[in-house]
């Protein structure tokens, strides 16, 4: 089996998840990349998604986020993404706007904004 | 009486001679001869032997003494004893009754008579015996002194003598002796003093005297006084005090006036005193005769007294005057008391009390007199004077009174008078009540006929108990109770006037065994009560309440029968104490015997018509129940069944609603199935078991449930009392349902009786066994439904290839056949399955559902089936199971949005192993939830289809793998060559989706030289893909060590020598300069290659060629050459593109060629799927193999890249495109843009292209233009059927949009291409 197309890692800061997805997302892999996101944020307070490293994401990847974020604010969870200037992230969430979802552009402006919360 | 006379005869003779001799002029009166004539007046007739028998004897024997002779004596004695009896009988003949000296008449009788006539003829015998024997001179001298001297001894003695016997009859002068003895001594002294003065004037001075004794003494005193006056005479004169010396006469003379004057002297008064004494006698009769009257007054007006109140008016009119008196009474005894009749009987109380005057006259049957000490006020009684009743048999003990204003003491008379009166009121009384009890009986008989009328009209007991209570009602009873008693202890109360017992009928008493009614039925005797004392000591501890209603007096009666049995018993109660005469009871007894035999006759008839109603019902019954199995029978089908079974019950039975109830699969609640009658009345449409309802408990005990109040209020949509009958419909032990009867009035056919019991439990029977029949009958025919349902599901599952559409068809099936969604889940092929709702709404539902469900990952319904369970989900908790147990909100409110009301799921099985699971939901409300036969007739089909999707799994598996191996042994990806652009296609045969040996292949040989083949390995299956495969590489590596063609198909075929399954395979190989054109090409048995220049016809190389690997060909194979020119197009095929089993080779090549070069403009791999569905309408009989190859001049390089429609092979799409950009230099955003938009493109066409039918493949182009502009294209060859959600597609497509500067989809007959345009300039923001 050749790499995988993309690959999530999580940190735990406290309550915050704060999880690094790197690699490529299209709608080969938003299944596996969801299953692996909710099973390293089950149960975190926030959620962190870092998209700084994500070379590629379409669509697909613009729904994956959307879910993440619907599946948090049920149980009343905060979900941040960090998308830096011109990033893969950036460019897509410019283009696909995700309504009530907070971006930064680091990850360090990302966890204060989460550690105020 | 010998003596009595002869004696005092004997005295007087004496007396008399002893005047003789005194101055010789003889006696002046001879008393013996009124002695003699006064004894025989009062002695009776048979006395009168003896008293003259004495009286002859004493004058005998004194005229023997005085010495005469015995004839004279003889004489004498004659003529004294024929003297008095003359005298005596002439005055008896004269008077003719008891001689009353005192009456004028008898006076004058006894002068003629006695005075005169007697001694006449004494007189006259007398001198004849004083001449004839003793020779007297002087007859007439002798007979006058004879006759004045015994003359006035009659006068003198004899008439003193009666008036004496009379005084002393009549009581006179008792209590008067001294008056009498004074004024008799006053007058015989004065007369004895004119003798002795010998004055003859004064002679008259008694006279005055004895008028005086006369009128104040009567005539006793009178005679007393003169014969006293006449002895003194007589002794005076014998004295010798004479006066008629004066007179100067001689002595006999003289004798004769003195006798004379005396006879004057006496006789006048006596005249007088008799008249006075009868004017007095008048007087008095006249009185007597008045009061006589007035009796008869009273008498007559008692007689025509009919009644008691009668006799009292007649004495109150009649009987007061004959006795001066102011008020009558009379006094009757009735029982113990007495009853006094008159005007002031209320104020004179003690009067009628037994120490009262009244009470002692009646007890003491004697005269009372009572005086009133005070005289009573208002009504002025001095004193009451009342004498007894005489008893008589008919009549009444009491008594007569009269009432007197001042006292009064009653005479002897009056006394004798009253009682006269008593006695006449007696006889009068006891008339009046026998006319009353003549009247009473008469009355009685009416009554007693009248109520025989009334019973004859009387047909019924309760008809009896009115008539009968009506008519003691009449009777003047106060309280009357008819009753029943058809046991001993208890009594039925038909009819009831006059208690406040309340209303009869239905009211059922019970007597207790001490009771006065319970003491008649045991005796058969009747209890009479006269007054409520008398009750209250019979029955200290009564348990009824009857004598308590104000009665004093009561009779209970035995109602007797014919036979004498006591059927009842009559209670009759009066107010009034001894009201219940015996009369009066012996006419209720007889309305009470009367009333016994018609209620015996009325109970025969009532039980004969209870008997002839009964058998009427029962023959009711007996067609309804018919009529009902009937109408019931026919049916079969179980909708229309409930619908007859609810008019049917209702027609059977009379109800006014029929609801018919079935009980769910889970027998937990009771549904209204079907309701027939009144809009007013129902039932809730659900009922649960364990209701406290009548229908709940109808199903639960199985037995017929009657409720006579409708207590649950939702029963009852009217307001009248409504009746329920509630029948359990059973089939064997099961219970099915239930049948709830409404009914607005008493149910008709009297269900209580055992009878009706019995037919409700027919119907219920009936019913149950008709339900059994048809559900049996719609079991046989789902049964049939089913089979049929599985036989048309394998055959059309088995007609399809490929487990998606298998599956698909399978819900298609099942929807709506038996489900109204149906969903099949598939874990090995994620996200296949497939799934169905009868509506689009739903199914978009579904969907989302089941994605979620796949999100959520392995906790559903669905999952846990795959372990091989089935089972029909819980009702209660169907959306949770839909849903899965991790179900969010969102989730759990799509399942509810489902409206499932019954589901099941089942494994799909093969042999032992779970393949998959099948849901089927319910949501048509009308549709019958699944129950433990759906449950296994799924299993069944789930078990079979399970089969026939794991044979396509496995087929599609197959050649799947086969495809798979078989692409993955095509040129993935044709290399690059400058100055050529290659397409190949390969197409399995669609049929079978059988892969075959066909293959294609580039290769890059050096020297600038590419390398062209197509091959075909015979036989179809991996083992013809395996042998394709190997014959591939191997020519691969020959083509590069080998220049020559005819070279490298030699050691092709020496290579497919070990390889049997390669035998026969066909090559073509030719070996193009893309810088000259020039082509070298050989052909071992294949079809011709085509070249397709720019202008002008196709045509065939179809020289080179050599007989197939492997064929034994002796011949060296040759080889030919050609000459492109550019913008020619090489195709190369297998036989599968011409192939034809109906038109000739020859026929197939032209027609390639004609269509290849009408084609010819098309870019190469559209040039190939353009060919291959116009030569085999893209459903190819053989697999296809096709490979275009056109020279092109050199331009600025443009990619083409295609790959299978997976997602797998986007990161690759992305690869190529990235390599392209670098080729060409785009960097930066522009570069991230283009990447961007082309992999939504491409991911687009992915996810859409081939969403029907199996996968294909994509094209992604890019160049760039002279102006800079870079278009991509991503062409695609399917179907795109769009996702029901446009939401993740639209979102794609409005990236594109930003992006690009121009977006263009185009859609053809073969697929879809989307071109975008890209300026390089940064796109502003």
């Amino acid at each position: 089996m050749t790499e995988p197309l993309a690959v999530v890692t999580c940190e735990r800061h406290g309550g915050v998840a704060v999880v690094d997805v790197r690699g490529e997302i299209d709608i080969s892999n938003t299944e596996v990349v969801k299953h692996a996101l909710f099973a390293e944020i089950a149960d975190a307070e926030v959620v962190v998604l870092d998209f700084s490293a994500l070379a590629y994401a379409d669509s697909a990847g613009v729904q994956l986020v959307m879910t993440v974020g619907r599946r948090l604010r049920e149980s009343e969870r905060d979900l941040l993404v960090v998308a830096p200037a011109n990033s893969v992230a950036a460019t897509l969430l410019q283009l696909a706007p995700i309504p009530g979802i907070a971006v930064a552009e680091t990850r360090a402006e990302a966890l204060s904004l989460a550690v105020a919360r | 009486m010998f003596l009595g006379v002869g004696l005092p005869y004997a005295g007087g003779s004496q007396l008399a001679n002893s005047w003789f001799n005194a101055e010789g002029a003889g006696a002046m009166m001879f008393p013996s001869a009124g002695i003699t004539l006064a004894a025989l007046v009062l002695l009776p007739i048979r006395w009168w032997p003896a008293a003259v028998a004495g009286a002859g004897c004493a004058e005998f024997v004194v005229d023997q003494i005085h010495g005469l002779t015995l004839t004279a004596t003889a004489g004498y004695t004659l003529a004294n004893t024929v003297q008095p009896v003359l005298g005596a009988t002439l005055l008896l003949l004269a008077v003719g009754e008891r001689v009353d000296i005192s009456r004028m008449r008898d006076l004058g009788a006894y002068l003629a008579c006695a005075v005169i006539a007697a001694p006449a003829a004494g007189g006259a015998i007398g001198a004849a015996t004083f001449v004839l024997v003793e020779s007297g001179d002087s007859w007439f001298r002798f007979a006058g002194e004879w006759w004045i001297g015994d003359g006035i001894g009659m006068l003198v003695v004899g008439i003193s003598i009666l008036a004496a016997a009379a005084a002393w009859r009549r009581r006179e002068g008792r209590g008067r002796a001294t008056e009498t003895v004074v004024l008799v001594s006053l007058a015989v002294a004065t007369a004895g003093l004119v003798f002795w003065l010998e004055n003859l004037l004064l002679a008259f001075a008694p006279v005055a005297l004895l008028l005086v004794i006369g009128f104040r003494l009567g005539m006793y005193a009178v005679t007393l006084s003169g014969a006293g006056i006449a002895v003194a005479a007589a002794e005076a004169t014998a004295g010798g005090h004479t006066f008629w010396e004066q007179l100067d006469v001689s002595p006999q003379d003289g004798l004769i006036y003195l006798q004379l004057v005396l006879a004057f002297i006496i006789v006048t008064p006596l005249l007088l005193t008799a008249a006075l004494r009868s004017r007095d006698q008048a007087v008095r009769e006249l009185a007597v005769t008045a009061k006589r009257a007035a009796l008869m007054e009273v008498s007559a007006a008692l007689s025509a007294a009919t009644t008691e109140a009668g006799v009292v008016s007649a004495l109150e009119q009649t009987a007061l005057r004959p006795f001066g008196a102011k008020i009558a009474f009379l006094a009757v005894v009735d029982g113990d008391d007495i009853h006094l009749t008159g005007p002031t009987v209320g104020i004179l109380d003690g009067l009628a009390a037994w120490e009262g005057p009244f009470g002692q006259a009646i007890a003491g049957a004697r005269r009372v007199e009572h005086g009133f000490e005070v005289v009573v006020q208002g009504v002025g009684l001095g004193s009451c004077a009342v004498v007894p009743l005489p008893v008589l048999a008919a009549g009444p003990r009491g008594a007569v009174g009269l009432g007197f204003r001042h006292p009064h003491r009653l005479t002897g008379g009056e006394w004798q008078r009253l009682e006269a009166l008593a006695e006449m009121t007696a006889h009068a009384l006891a008339r009046a009540r026998l006319l009353k009890l003549e009247g009473q009986a008469r009355r009685n008989a009416e009554i007693l006929e009248a109520h025989a009328e009334r019973l004859a009209g009387a047909l019924t007991i309760n008809d009896v108990a009115r008539a009968t209570v009506a008519e003691v009602q009449d009777y003047g009873i106060h309280s009357v109770a008819f009753m029943r008693c058809r046991e001993p202890s208890t009594a039925e109360i038909l009819a009831v006037a006059g208690l406040e017992h309340g209303a009869a009928g239905d009211e059922t008493i019970d007597l207790g065994t001490t009771g006065v009614i319970a003491d008649v039925l045991r005796s058969g005797d009747a209890v009479i009560v006269q007054a409520r004392a008398d009750y209250d000591e019979l029955y200290p501890e009564r348990v009824t309440t009857l004598g308590e209603l104000g009665n004093e007096a009561m009779a209970v009666i035995p109602l007797q029968g014919s036979g004498g049995t006591v059927l009842g018993a009559l209670y009759a109660g009066s107010h009034h104490r001894f009201w219940l005469t015996d009369e009066r009871t012996a006419v209720l007894t007889g309305l009470a015997r009367q009333a016994g035999v018609a209620l015996e006759r009325a109970t025969l008839f009532d039980v004969e018509r209870e008997e002839r109603d009964r058998a009427e019902r029962a023959e009711i019954r007996a067609s309804r129940l018919y009529s009902f199995t009937e109408a019931v029978s026919k049916e079969t089908d179980p909708e229309s069944l409930h619908a007859v079974l609810a008019s049917q019950f209702r027609s059977a039975t009379g109800a006014a609603w029929a609801g018919v109830f079935r009980l769910d699969a889970e027998r937990r609640t009771l549904h209204l199935v079907h309701e027939d009658g009144s809009e007013r009345l129902g039932s809730p449409p659900e009922v649960p078991l364990t209701a406290t309802t009548p229908l709940a408990a109808a199903v639960r005990d199985g037995r017929l449930v009657a409720s006579d109040e409708c207590e649950d209020e939702s029963d009852l949509r009217a307001e009248t009392i409504v009746r329920s009958r509630s029948l359990p419909l059973l089939s064997q032990d099961e219970r099915l349902g239930a049948v709830h009867l409404l009914f607005e009035g008493p149910p008709p056919l009297a269900e209580s009786e055992p009878e009706g019991q019995a037919f409700f439990e027919a119907l219920s029977r009936q019913s149950g066994l008709a339900l059994q029949r048809a559900g049996l009958i719609e079991e046989q025919a789902r049964a049939r439904g089913r089979a049929e349902l599985t036989t048309t599901v394998l055959s059309e599952l088995e007609a399809l290839s490929g487990v998606e559409r298998r599956t698909r068809r399978l819900v298609e099936l099942l929807v709506p056949a038996v489900a109204d969604y149906a969903s099949v889940e598939l874990p090995d092929e994620r996200p296949a399955g497939a799934l169905s709702h009868r509506d689009p709404e739903g199914e978009a539902i579904l969907r989302e559902l089941r994605d979620r469900r796949l999100e959520l990952g392995p906790d559903s319904v669905i999952a846990r089936v795959l372990e091989g369970e089935s089972r029909l989900l819980p009702r209660a908790a169907l959306p949770e199971a839909l849903a899965g147990d991790a179900a969010d909100e969102a989730a759990l409110q799509l399942a509810t949005s489902l409206r499932t009301h019954s589901a099941m799921v089942v494994p799909l099985t093969a042999g032992d192993e779970v393949i998959g699971g099948l849901l089927l939901g319910l949501t048509e409300a009308e549709r019958r939830p699944y129950d433990a036969r759906d449950l296994r007739f799924v299993q069944d089909l789930a078990a079979r289809v399970g089969t026939v999707v794991e044979n396509a799994r496995l087929e599609e598996e197959d050649s799947l793998t086969a495809l798979r191996l078989q692409q993955a042994l095509l040129p993935g990806e044709l290399p690059v060559i400058r100055q050529v652009t290659i397409a190949g296609l390969y197409e399995a045969a669609q049929e079978r989706l059988e892969v075959g040996g066909d293959w294609y292949d580039v290769i890059d040989v050096g020297d600038g030289l590419v390398a062209i083949v197509v091959g075909d390995v015979v036989g179809h299956g991996l083992e013809s893909a395996i042998a394709m495969g190997r014959l591939r590489t191997a020519l691969a590596a020959f083509a590069v060590s080998e220049r020559e063609p005819a070279a490298v198909l030699d050691r092709l075929e020496a290579f497919a020598e070990g390889t049997p399954s390669a035998h026969f395979a066909t090559v073509a190989y030719a070996l193009l300069d893309p810088a000259s054109g020039d082509l070298r090409y050989a052909l071992a048995g294949h079809p011709p290659p085509l070249v397709i220049p720019t202008v002008g016809p196709a045509r065939l190389l179809d020289d080179g060629r050599s007989a197939p690997l492997c064929a034994l060909a002796l011949q060296p194979r040759p080889v030919a050459e050609v000459t492109l020119e550019p913008g020619a197009t090489l195709l190369m095929y297998t036989d599968g593109l011409v192939e034809s089993r109906r038109i000739p080779l020859d026929a197939r090549l032209r027609e390639l060629a004609v269509v290849a070069a009408r084609e010819r403009s098309l870019p190469p791999n559209d040039l190939c799927r353009v060919l291959l569905t116009a030569l085999t309408a893209g459903e190819p009989t053989d697999d296809v193999a096709i490979l275009a190859v056109r020279l092109e001049p050199v331009e600025a390089p443009a990619l083409t890249h295609r790959f299978p429609a997976e997602s797998s092979q986007l990161a690759g799409a992305r690869s190529a495109l990235r390599a392209w950009m670098d080729e060409l230099g785009i960097a930066g955003e522009a570069r991230q843009k283009i990447l961007l938009g082309a992999g939504e493109a491409l991911g687009n066409a992915v996810e859409h292209a081939y969403r029907t039918g199996r996968p294909g493949e994509i094209e992604l182009a890019a160049r760039r233009g002279g102006d800079d502009k870079v278009e991509i294209t991503v062409r695609d060859w399917g179907s795109w059927r769009p996702r029901s959600d446009p939401g993740d597609r639209g979102r794609g497509f409005e990236i594109m949009k930003q992006l690009f500067e121009n977006v263009h989809v185009a859609r053809d007959g073969h697929g879809t291409t989307v071109t975008l345009q890209f300026a390089q300039e940064p796109i502003p923001a």
